[in-house]
């Protein structure tokens, strides 16, 4: 590699690093993969760096090259999978009615404008990196990426069923998590 | 006329499809059933519709905080110029 592309490189790097770890660990919600994952990517634009022609920008280049890498990552078998699909034995009874402590208190109407502030971000932000692997996926498939249903089922190799159980799931846990931390009842 | 009547568990799985699929009419139905039946799964369903807003206008790229990671940038930096 020339001078000048390195130079070019070690620009890109000391500009865009800190972006695209975020983006990254925002995804995977895990330090070390997210490294990992962005290392790869400055690999590949070190490799393919001749192709990178200028039609887009460098930024749009190397989070594309990035999001190539995650969903790699998310199309290895799921590590860990912490909970079966429509297993809510948390939230119902086995007479599938509401269990006392999580029946969903009314939410008082003041609060509720207070939801455009950073405090109620960060509180869904940390109540999202408390879901289950899977329901993470499926979380970010659907509200981030907005993806269509079908596809999401195919990648991560779910039922239509199991895919809208997972959401119910997270929801449900979601919701109880944003109640309990947002809204003084 | 006992299908009709659904359980918490599913009123609110049903709602949750009805947020990304299609129900069926006697889905519909069903729900809108229990729903005047149940106040604590109508009042679930609205905290879960709003809940979808948030989602969705809250997951996108513009919001993540920007975390500074000087050491990744300091071996990204490394390797680039090892190559």
């Amino acid at each position: 590699m020339v001078t000048a592309d390195k130079q070019l490189l070690t620009q890109w790097a000391k500009v865009y690093t800190n972006e695209l770890f975020s983006w990254a660990y925002y995804k995977t919600s895990d330090k070390k993969i997210a490294e990992d994952l962005v290392q790869d990517t400055f690999l590949v634009a070190i490799e393919s760096f001749e192709k990178f022609k200028g039609n887009s920008s460098p930024k749009t280049w190397l989070f594309s090259i990035l999001n190539h890498k995650i969903v790699d990552f998310y199309r290895k078998p799921p590590r860990e999978i912490s909970f079966e699909a429509g297993n809510a034995s948390v939230f119902f009874d086995k007479n599938e009615n509401w269990q006392k402590d999580q029946v969903p208190k009314l939410w008082k109407e003041e609060e509720i404008h207070l939801l455009d502030d950073e405090t109620f971000r960060t509180i869904l932000y940390n109540c999202l990196q408390n879901l289950a692997q899977r329901a993470y996926i499926c979380v970010f498939a659907t509200y981030l990426e907005e993806k269509e249903t079908s596809l999401i089922c195919q990648e991560l190799n779910i039922s239509a069923t199991n895919y809208w159980q997972i959401l119910h799931r997270a929801k449900l846990q979601l919701r109880k998590c944003i109640e309990s931390n947002a809204f003084k009842l | 006329m006992k299908f009709l009547f659904l359980s918490c568990h599913k009123a609110t799985e049903l709602m949750e499809k009805k947020h990304h699929l299609k129900l069926s009419w006697v889905e519909n139905m069903q729900l809108r059933l229990h729903n005047t039946m149940c106040g604590v799964c109508a009042l679930y369903e609205k905290q879960s519709a709003m809940l979808e807003g948030i989602l969705k206008k809250n997951l996108i790229k513009e919001n993540i905080k920007i975390i500074e990671n000087e050491g990744l940038t300091n071996k990204i930096i490394e390797n680039i110029s090892q190559k």
